[in-house]
């Protein structure tokens, strides 16, 4: 085997071993992604049915432009153009004591309400170290966001 | 590796916002194991590539990869969970990268020495601080976190300091001083033999 090829060797191993990461990585991503959404869902929507009998059913899922990791499970409540068209916001907030998942409800005004903390017992977000403050700044945070649009799948 | 305590320390602190729920322990623990398993998998195989200066970062990509998988599974088992912890993941394979650089020397050998002690240590620590500042332990579910109520009227007489961040670095320091206590005897008795 000449110089040249002896070297192509072990990269082109390298090329085919990221491949390899890759393919695992997309087949994971596309396997795993329905029952996450599904999850996520019925998570929200029982947190969404504790802090209000009338509580909005949620709808599509939607895409907060340039907003990174922390705002990937939004939903549209209410029908698109309604008067009761909302949005739900399923996030980590993180307060005194550790990280949570949290679920805030923005109605159509750009008002944005706390709707309480997903898997976690009762309804009471202080015990878990999630003050009004915590919830002040997300608030804020979610109601100087833009219009989410509709998710690609 | 010339002092364990403060490879664990380093290793620990970005973990600290985190590991306050046996839940949360639990959860990273698995995916320290997984860091592991993948670790080894992944140094084999670069081991027979044979890249030469790449080694190192091809195990980085390959470390990321993992971490991202570990995400995606801890997803489809815990979807609620993985809202909260997804960054913590990325945050444990960082603490990972930290303790087998600092034992550089048990790595060169193909040994990952500091981690498996370093998987109880977590969930020590995540159980004490769940049941001094919250009076319960819970478990990872489908739909969240169980917990169980230990320690009975907890909301009118416990301390929740305990469970902050602030509270987990007092506990971080009397543990370091007690490890360092026990040493320090262990090292005394046997030189007094």
């Amino acid at each position: 085997m000449t110089e040249p090829s002896k070297n192509m060797k072990p990269a082109a191993l390298t090329i085919l071993l990221f491949f390899g990461f890759f393919l695992a990585l997309a087949g994971a991503y596309l396997g795993t992604q329905e029952k996450t959404e599904a999850g996520i869902r019925a998570g929200a929507q029982k947190t969404l049915a504790a802090w209000k009998e009338n509580a909005p059913k949620l709808g599509d899922r939607l895409h907060v432009r340039k907003t990174g990791w922390s705002y990937a499970w939004v939903f549209r409540t209410g029908k698109k153009g309604a008067q009761n068209e909302g949005t739900v916001f399923v996030l980590r907030i993180t307060g005194n004591s550790g990280p949570y998942t949290g679920v805030f409800y923005k109605n159509k005004k750009g008002e944005a309400s706390f709707c309480g903390l997903a898997g976690v017992r009762g309804n009471d977000a202080s015990k878990y170290g999630i003050t009004s403050r915590v919830i002040s700044m997300w608030i804020a945070r979610i109601e100087r966001l833009g219009a989410p649009e509709e998710s690609k799948k | 590796m010339k002092n364990n305590t403060v490879a664990f320390l380093f290793a620990l602190c970005p973990l600290v916002p985190a590991v306050v729920r046996l839940a949360y322990g639990i959860v990273l623990a698995v995916a320290f194991l997984w860091f592991l398993l993948t670790g080894l998998g992944i140094r084999e195989l670069v081991r027979k590539l044979r890249p030469d200066d790449a080694g190192p970062y091809i195990e980085m990509v390959g470390i990321a990869a993992s971490a991202t998988l570990f995400t995606l599974a801890l997803q489809w088992l815990c979807p609620i969970l993985s809202v909260s912890l997804g960054l913590y993941v990325y945050l444990t394979a960082f603490s990972f990268i930290i303790l087998v650089s600092i034992d550089y020397g048990s790595l060169k050998n193909g040994l990952f020495i500091p981690v498996l002690p370093f998987i109880p240590m977590l969930l020590a620590f995540s159980v004490i601080r769940e049941l001094l500042g919250f009076g319960t332990v819970s478990i990872p579910t489908i739909t969240g976190i169980l917990e169980f109520t230990v320690i009975p009227g907890f909301e009118f007489w416990g301390l929740g300091f305990w469970g902050t961040a602030a509270g987990a670095f007092f506990l971080l320091g009397v543990a370091a001083w007690l490890i360092k206590f026990r040493q320090r005897k262990a090292f005394a008795a046997r030189r007094q033999a």
